[in-house]
């Protein structure tokens, strides 16, 4: 199973020499092998990446150190992925804080919201649900269609790309850099 | 050295300014050039810190999402400065991840691999790395090369530079720094050329008066006030000259009528006394013995001889008054109608002249006569005890004046009594020796002064005597004082 050589890989590699390693080589590998889940540690590792580039209103955080609840919703692809690439990093001097949730409220506290799998449906009640909260939406459903989230990741050129909703960003009251604007394959910025 | 000290102080002065200009110049150039090289450097490198720190800020959203074509969009935006020749990004563990290479560069590429952080020139190249930072991680470094423009460059077009403007100042500095100077060197050789013309005698040369206060007003002003009183003391002299003057003829004269006076109330007993003493001879005779008669002679001839004492002294006072009368007179001729005169007179013995042709002279004939007749029996008297007694005159002229020699072989004179030769009655020798009554040389020296001519004699005891005076050739001084 491939989750199990990339957990042998994780003993071997850790911590900032890992994430080095995954940036410069996730796209190579995932060209290379077309394996989904190293597809996947990319994304998890884009996912709290995002957060340097977004700024919160003062109001989502209890104060200037409080953790940053990183929110799975729904299908989960990463596994324990996610945990080993969040682990010791922080946005600012904020540590992460990864959460998988069944279902997802305004009060959950999420910061910022992965919502996976492909139910588009589900997908938008779940939206919905946190509009107009300070959550950072993250879907991986464009090739599937419309979403309404922040940041929808898109695979181009063998390469882990996203678009960016900034309307609904400003919906939930956050500012997105324009240095992750500039990066990102389409910006929608209004209806 | 000549170039220093010989120049006219005008030039000095602007040499002076020039060199001065000139040395502060270079060295105000000299150091700004300095200056701006060291400035220069640290310039561009705080300029490509802060362009390698705006890209590292740029590209760390393409470094995070490995998003290189980004960071190739963000390095190409440096086609904008020339200076930068490559740059390049790279990641954490050093490897490449975006590079730049200005068009057109050649010899430039970025290297394989990051180097540690930091900034050096290598030359002129300046290479600088800088860390790329978000949220306080690490996430690469920025790699740029800059090419500045080399110091030698700079210097040489500094060189330049400064050249132009030491040319355009000078330009500028030497026709003023002229005229300026022609303000202090142009009244100081006014005041030279002024102290010259007084030197040569010019009383009434000035300098024109000046406003200026400053040091050159001084020195004219004091220039002028020195000049002003020498002119006042040069006017105090001439008057204090014309007052003795007219002091001195006027005793003189007094003294001439005193002497003129006297001798010729002298003559008057002294006649008697002859008379007297004549009668006394002719009708008392048989009544005296021979001893009687004997010093009734005595007292006659030193009558007579008082008598001609005093005809002397009233013809030598009257020189002194006597008009001259200048005509040419042909002083040969004369030398010869005076010598005859004397030896049908007064024969001295077997004299023989030896005269040469005599240039002739501007005089009055008849004074002029009296020197001859005085200095040629002079000649013959003294020369007449010799067995061969012989009087040579001769003459000679220059272009100022006729000099007249009359030498005898006669008894000479003691030079150390020179000083009394030719005062009145004044004798080097005895009455019984050689007769005569002292006057005869005083009155050569008188007429021969009153022409404006000087009289000298040379001799030694037993060799004979030789007697000079000289005649001025062209200006007759016959206004000179008639005193002497």
């Amino acid at each position: 199973m491939p989750r199990n050589t990339l957990a042998q890989t994780f003993v071997r590699l850790t911590g900032l020499t890992f994430l080095a390693w995954i940036i410069t080589l996730a796209p190579v590998l995932a060209m290379a092998a077309e394996n989904t889940s190293l597809e996947y540690a990319v994304k998890a590792a884009y996912l709290y990446k995002f957060g340097n580039f977004v700024e919160w209103p003062a109001a989502a955080f209890e104060n200037a150190s409080s953790v940053v609840n990183l929110c799975v919703v729904g299908e989960d692809p990463f596994g324990d992925i996610l945990d080993k690439v969040v682990q010791g990093q922080t946005i600012g001097d904020r540590p992460i804080r990864v959460r998988r949730l069944k279902t997802v409220t305004r009060d959950s506290g999420c910061h910022i919201l992965y919502v996976g799998g492909a139910d588009t449906e589900r997908i938008a009640q779940t939206l919905e649900a946190v509009r107009g909260a300070n959550v950072l939406t993250v879907t991986d459903a464009a090739d599937t269609g419309r979403s309404e989230s922040v940041i929808d990741f898109v695979i181009k050129d063998d390469h882990v790309r996203f678009n960016i909703d900034a309307h609904a960003a400003s919906l939930n009251g956050l500012t997105i850099s324009s240095k992750l604007l500039g990066l990102a394959l389409s910006v929608t910025s209004g209806k | 050295m000549g170039l220093i000290n010989n120049p006219s102080i005008r030039w000095k002065l602007v040499l002076a300014t020039l060199l001065t200009s000139i040395l502060a110049q270079l060295f105000a150039g000299a150091i700004l050039a300095v200056y701006d090289s060291h400035v220069y450097q640290k310039q561009k490198r705080e300029e490509v810190l802060a362009q390698a720190a705006i890209l590292a800020a740029s590209v760390t959203a393409s470094m995070e999402f490995n998003d290189a074509r980004a960071a190739h969009e963000y390095l190409d935006a440096l086609n904008a400065n020339p200076e930068i020749d490559t740059a390049a990004v790279y990641d954490l563990r050093g490897d490449l991840f975006a590079s730049y290479a200005r068009y057109g560069t050649k010899s430039h590429t970025v290297p394989a691999r990051a180097t540690p952080i930091g900034q050096h020139f290598q030359g002129s190249d300046l290479i600088v790395f800088v860390p790329i930072m978000e949220r306080g991680n690490h996430l690469g470094t920025v790699y740029l090369h800059a090419i500045t423009e080399p110091i030698a460059a700079r210097l040489e077009r500094y060189i330049g530079v400064i050249m132009l403007a030491l040319m355009g100042s000078l330009a500028v500095a030497v026709p003023i720094s002229m005229r300026l100077n022609a303000a202090i060197s142009n009244p100081i050789r006014e005041i030279a050329a002024t102290a010259s013309r007084i030197t040569a005698g010019d009383l009434d040369a000035a300098v024109a008066p000046t406003r200026r206060t400053d040091e050159i007003g001084l020195l004219v002003k004091a220039f002028g006030q020195m000049v002003s009183s020498l002119r006042e003391m040069a006017g105090q002299l001439e008057r204090r000259v014309v007052e003795r003057t007219a002091q001195l003829e006027a005793a003189n004269k007094e003294l001439e009528a005193f002497s003129y006076s006297v001798s010729h109330d002298l003559r008057a007993p002294l006649r008697a006394i002859d008379g007297f003493a004549h009668i006394l001879e002719e009708d008392h005779a048989p009544q005296l013995d021979a001893e009687g008669k004997r010093l009734l002679s005595v007292v006659r001839s030193n009558s007579r001889k008082m008598g001609a004492l005093i005809d002397d002294l009233l013809a030598f006072s009257k020189l002194g008054r006597q008009p001259i009368n200048l005509v040419g007179t042909d002083m040969t001729a004369l030398v010869h109608e005076v010598w005859s005169e004397i030896h049908t007179d007064r024969p001295h013995g077997y004299n023989t002249l030896d005269i040469s042709t005599l240039p002739p002279a501007q005089g009055d004939r008849s004074l002029l006569k009296q020197v001859w007749t005085n200095l040629l029996s002079n000649a013959s008297k003294y020369s007449s005890r010799q067995d061969f007694p012989k009087v040579e005159v001769s003459g000679e002229e220059n272009e100022l004046e006729s000099v007249y020699r009359i030498r005898d072989n006669g008894a000479g004179f003691d030079m150390k009594y020179y000083g009394r030769l030719f005062g009145v009655f004044q004798r080097l020798h005895t009455s019984a020796e050689f007769p005569g009554t002292g006057v005869g040389l005083a009155i050569v020296q008188r007429v021969v002064v009153r022409h404006g001519g000087r009289v000298w004699a040379e001799s030694k005891v037993g060799e004979g005597a030789t007697f000079f005076f000289s005649l001025p050739k062209r200006k007759m001084i016959s206004g000179a004082p008639a005193s002497i």
